[in-house]
């Protein structure tokens, strides 16, 4: 039997969430990309609008449909359209852009439900050993307990770790619910 | 929006679109509002009255966006870009047109009232949209 599931990409701007699902995707990812006329905020060509979309065989019976948010704030009404059905997050993090920690926290409460069920795993890129503890305190600090990795959204087998933890961590979470 | 360097931050050129704006508006009687936005979804200008309790960001956002699936539909039907889109609603239209200049790229949003058919409201629209075009092209 196939089983399909929705697992989101969510994160800040410039966090990688358009280059991790087109890195992850077997076929070519569909996305959203215009122009971006707020480089200040993050300095880049384009930026999603809308969403990014692509899918994964993660093996012989699991089809994994990928989904990414438009990662500015303005955009925020759009998130639970994009969010509805997914199963779980992975919250993309940039350590290297300034207000990392508060972007983190934003979006852990933005995505509070998936949250609360420890349905997110942190995928942490450009980050140093000494950020990667302060994030792993910082979720602790919070009461979360959600895994946390470092994660380059260009590399496909790092991608693929993550989304096996992620799934692996939802399967314990429901056989404890059960 | 803080982004000096970006000229469609000019305070002229954002004069001169809302004036496109307001007498496109006047001279046309079943258009409720219009609001131009970048296409990555940061308000412009608009004919929103004071009063209104529409919320100006929101809605540039939202325009964004929903210009962005039209490009995504339009792409994965294998067509070209899609030039724009028409949502009907019971209490009239609403019609979104992507604008392109060489350097720019803005979104606009129509908003009609229920008594004006598809016709009516594209082709009042398309009468702004060349107006805001000239702009850009003036100011590239
Ligand atoms: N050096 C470095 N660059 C990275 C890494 N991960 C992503 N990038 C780059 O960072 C940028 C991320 O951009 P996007 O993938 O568009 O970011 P996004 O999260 O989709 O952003 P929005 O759609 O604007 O919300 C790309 O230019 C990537 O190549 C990393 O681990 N190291
Ligand atoms: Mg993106």
């Amino acid at each position: 039997m196939q089983i399909q599931n929705k697992v989101l990409f969510i994160g800040p701007m410039g966090a990688g969430k358009t280059t991790a699902i087109q890195t992850l995707s077997d076929d070519v990812a569909a996305s959203t990309e215009v122009q971006n006329s707020n480089k200040e905020m993050f300095n880049k060509e384009t930026t999603t609008v809308a969403m990014d979309y692509g899918a994964i065989q993660l093996d012989d019976n699991q089809r994994i449909h990928l989904y990414g948010i438009p990662g500015q704030k303005h955009f925020e009404p759009v998130w639970p359209v994009v969010a509805k059905g997914a199963i779980g997050a992975i919250l993309l993090v940039n350590a290297s852009q300034p207000n990392w920690q508060q972007d983190t926290l934003y979006f852990i409460k933005a995505f509070d439900m998936l949250a609360k069920s420890n349905s997110i795993l942190v995928a942490a890129n450009r980050i140093t050993d000494e950020q990667h503890d302060e994030l792993a305190e910082l979720l602790d600090q919070q009461g979360y307990c959600l895994p946390l990795l470092t994660t380059d959204p260009r590399f496909h087998d790092e991608l693929v770790l993550a989304l096996n933890i992620l799934i692996a961590n939802l399967e314990i979470e429901i056989s404890i619910d059960d | 929006m803080t982004d000096s360097s970006n000229p469609l931050n000019s305070n002229t050129l954002k004069a001169a679109f809302r004036e496109a704006l307001k007498s496109a508006t006047k001279g046309s009687s079943g258009m409720e509002f219009l609001l131009m936005a970048t296409s990555d979804g940061y308000a412009l200008c608009d004919t929103i009255s004071d009063g209104s309790n529409i919320n100006r960001d929101s809605l540039a956002a939202m325009a964004a966006s929903f210009a962005g699936i039209s490009d995504g539909l339009a792409s994965q039907s294998n067509k070209p870009a899609a030039n724009g889109s028409i949502i009907e609603t019971n209490a009239g239209l609403l019609v979104c047109k992507q604008l392109k200049s060489n350097r720019h790229e803005v979104v606009l949003l129509g908003a009609f009232e229920q008594s004006t058919n598809h016709g009516i409201a594209l082709w009042s629209l398309n009468k702004v949209v060349s107006d805001v075009l000239a702009i850009l092209e003036n100011y590239n």
